[in-house]
C-alpha cells in the first residue's frame, strides 16, 4: 500500500479548498447574474422617445394607403427599441418588445406574399396599437 | 367551443369578453369571406400574445413598484 507523505496531503486539502472556492465563485456569479436580472430597468429618455414615436406610428397606420411603407417604418422603429434595449441591458423591457416585433414580422411577411383581406389590416392595426400602449405604459411607469 | 367562447363573451370579466369577442367575431368573419382561415389564425395567436405582453407588462410594473418602495423605505429607515 502506497504511504502517503504529510506534504501530499496539504497539497490534495489545498486543492480540494481551491475547487470549492472555484465552484462557489462560478454559482456566485450565476446567482449575481440572475438577481440582477430581477431588478427593474429604471426610466429612461430615449427609450421613452422611442416607445411614444412606435405610438405614434400605430396609432396613425393607415390602412388605405401604402402599408409596406408604414410597417417598414414601425419595424425599423422596433428595432431600434430592440437594440438599444440590448446594448442597455435592460432585459425587462426588452422581452416586452419582442411580441410586437413578432406582429410586425408576421404582417410584413404576409405582405411580401400578396395583398392582404382590409379586415385582416385593420386587425393587424389595432393590435399593434393595443401592444405599442402596454409596452409604453411599462416603459414610461418605471422611475 | 362556440358555445364557449359565447359564454365567456359575457363573463363580468373584461378583458376575458373582449378576446372572446374578438374570436368570435373572426370566426364569423372566416364563414362570411372576409378573412382568409391562414390571416384568422395569426389574428387568434396575436390575441394570446396580447394577453401575455399585459402580463408580463403587469408583472415588469409591479415589480418596479415594489423595488422602489422598498428603496424607499429603507432609506426613510436610514
Amino acid at each position: 500500500m502506497e504511504q502517503i507523505v504529510p506534504e501530499t496531503l496539504t497539497v490534495q486539502y489545498n486543492m480540494k479548498k481551491l475547487s470549492i472556492l472555484f465552484f462557489a465563485l462560478l454559482t456566485g456569479c450565476a446567482q449575481v447574474s440572475q438577481l440582477t436580472d430581477m431588478i427593474p430597468s429604471r426610466w429612461d429618455p430615449n427609450q421613452s422617445k422611442a416607445v411614444t414615436d412606435l405610438r405614434q406610428s400605430t396609432t396613425n397606420f393607415d390602412c388605405s394607403t401604402n402599408v409596406a411603407d408604414q410597417l417598414k417604418n414601425i419595424y425599423s422603429e422596433v428595432q431600434w427599441f430592440e437594440l438599444y434595449s440590448e446594448s442597455k441591458n435592460t432585459k425587462d423591457v426588452l422581452s416586452l418588445v419582442a411580441t410586437l416585433k413578432d406582429t410586425v414580422s408576421e404582417f410584413n411577411d404576409r405582405l411580401k406574399q400578396g395583398p392582404v383581406s382590409p379586415l385582416y389590416c385593420d386587425l393587424k392595426k389595432k393590435i399593434m396599437v393595443q401592444e405599442a400602449n402596454t409596452i409604453a405604459h411599462t416603459v414610461q411607469r418605471r422611475w | 367551443m362556440q358555445e364557449q367562447l359565447e359564454q365567456l363573451s359575457t363573463v363580468n370579466a373584461p378583458w376575458a369578453a373582449q378576446r372572446a369577442q374578438y374570436a368570435l367575431q373572426v370566426a364569423q368573419a372566416v364563414q362570411q369571406g372576409q378573412l382568409s382561415p391562414s390571416e384568422a389564425k395569426e389574428i387568434l395567436a396575436d390575441l394570446i400574445n396580447v394577453d401575455k405582453l399585459n402580463q408580463d407588462a403587469h408583472d415588469a410594473e409591479m415589480r418596479a413598484a415594489l423595488v422602489f418602495g422598498v428603496t424607499q423605505l429603507a432609506m426613510m429607515l436610514g
